[in-house]
């Protein structure tokens, strides 16, 4: 299962520039867009274990809501401080108005 | 309580009190409100400067300038504080360049701080844990004076750059930082004393007193009114982790709310710290009537602190503070 795309959530139900949490085989994935695209990471902050589907998009990044570690939602890769070990990040694709993810 | 129970803990009390949906729009960054702010403040530095240049012929008229000047340069510690949450522009390098500038300026160093910052939000209140815990019980008019005149904040700083500046860290400040971010801490403290060393060098080589006029002895005459606004944050509010009653929002002027960007919503920013200043206001709105607001002012608490929230002059031995039969 783990190399299949799954179903994850229909487009429209995110804004753009927003994020949204999801559950995909007992896993806890974050679901963002940006400018119509869509990207997916883990859904935990490295820095302090909380869930980045709380936090605000700032174009190409996602803030943690509680100390403001950011990570790049294309590669996960930490940006600024308290945040310092990237986030894992899954592969998406959008069919028919419905966004797909492979948790590998 | 682990660190990590402790941030879940946080976020669940968040969205008991507003849901993510009602938050959003307070969370949206500009550049403009910042730029506004920062440029506002810098031009009262720069009036306060050159009354500074003014009184400088004067004799002892030269002190209450500096004194002024000092009050203006203090409050850089609130684009400090707002940067390092980074939410005081929507352009990042501007964010991190004001940062700097400011750190360097109030003798903070700036990524540090923002590590420190961090686990004040995880444990604010919290005795033991809280790094920025200012004058927990029992807390003593003594202890007051000690933080007001940034005695305790000169100590702090001051160790934090000569400990870091040494490749050393205590244990306690260890805790808020990953082991591999201990070499960009150290570099940045190094840095900036490269700085202090350079304008000591430059002083005596060249004899100006212009350094000493214009930023170190205004910096440390002035401070205690900064402190003084830190103290109205916290200091005798409950001493747990509690988002409704472990700050203190203060009803306070507009000039106010200018010189310390909004922090006077404390609760607020302790309830949402992802909401920039400029929407601090809009959030007490929405909010502020569930949290611990006080509509005193800030000498007024000032007040209360010191009238209610003291157990004594000094601290007390144990044996002293014991009633015998």
């Amino acid at each position: 299962m783990a190399n299949d795309w799954l179903f994850a959530i229909d487009a429209d139900e995110i804004d753009e520039e927003d994020v949204a949490p999801i559950e995909i085989e007992g896993k806890e994935v974050a679901i963002y867009r940006n400018n119509g695209r869509f990207y997916a990471s883990v859904d935990k902050c490295t820095h302090g274990n909380a869930f980045l589907s709380d936090g605000i998009v700032v174009g190409d990044v996602i803030e943690c809501p509680l100390h403001q570690g950011r990570f790049c939602i294309k590669t996960g890769k930490a940006l600024s401080a308290p945040a310092s070990i990237s986030i894992e990040t899954f592969e998406v694709k959008v069919e028919n108005g419905k966004v797909f993810v492979k948790v590998g | 309580m682990t660190t990590i129970d402790a941030n879940a803990d946080l976020l669940k009390r968040q969205r008991e009190i507003i849901s993510r949906k009602t938050l959003k729009p307070y969370t949206k960054r500009k550049d403009l409100p910042g730029l506004i702010y920062f440029f506002g403040l810098l031009s009262c530095i720069g009036l306060t400067g050159f009354v500074v240049f003014l009184a400088e012929p004067h004799g002892w008229w030269i002190w209450p300038a500096m004194l002024l000047h000092g009050i203006m340069l203090s409050h850089l510690f609130a684009p400090l504080h707002e940067t390092s949450h980074g939410t005081a522009f929507k352009t990042r390098w501007i964010n991190e360049c004001v940062l700097w500038f400011c750190g360097i300026v109030t003798i903070w160093t700036p990524l540090y701080f923002r590590y420190d910052h961090a686990g004040h939000h995880t444990y604010a209140q919290v005795p033991g844990k809280d790094p920025e815990f200012v004058l927990p019980t029992p807390r003593t008019i003594l202890g007051y004076f000690y933080y007001v005149s940034a005695m305790h904040l000169w100590v702090k700083n001051g160790g934090w750059l000569f400990r870091h500046a040494l490749g050393y860290m205590t244990p306690f400040n260890r805790q808020f930082v990953p082991e591999d971010q201990l070499p960009k801490i150290f570099l940045e403290a190094r840095i900036m004393l490269a700085i202090y060393f350079g304008l000591a060098a430059f002083t005596i080589y060249t004899g100006s007193l212009v350094v000493l006029t214009y930023w170190l002895i205004p910096t440390i005459i002035g401070v205690p009114v900064a402190r003084m606004l830190r103290v109205a944050d916290h200091t005798g509010c409950v001493e747990k982790s509690d988002l409704r009653k472990y700050a203190r929002t203060v009803t306070t002027d507009r000039i106010t709310r200018f010189f310390c960007w909004n922090m006077s919503y404390h609760c607020e920013h302790h309830l949402a710290p992802s909401v920039p200043f400029h929407n601090l206001k809009g959030l007490h709105e929405e909010v502020g009537h569930e949290l611990n607001t006080v509509d005193k002012g800030y000498i007024g608490v000032q007040w209360e602190v010191l009238t209610k929230h003291m157990s004594g002059l000094w601290r007390k031995k144990p044996h002293e503070s014991v009633v015998q039969d």
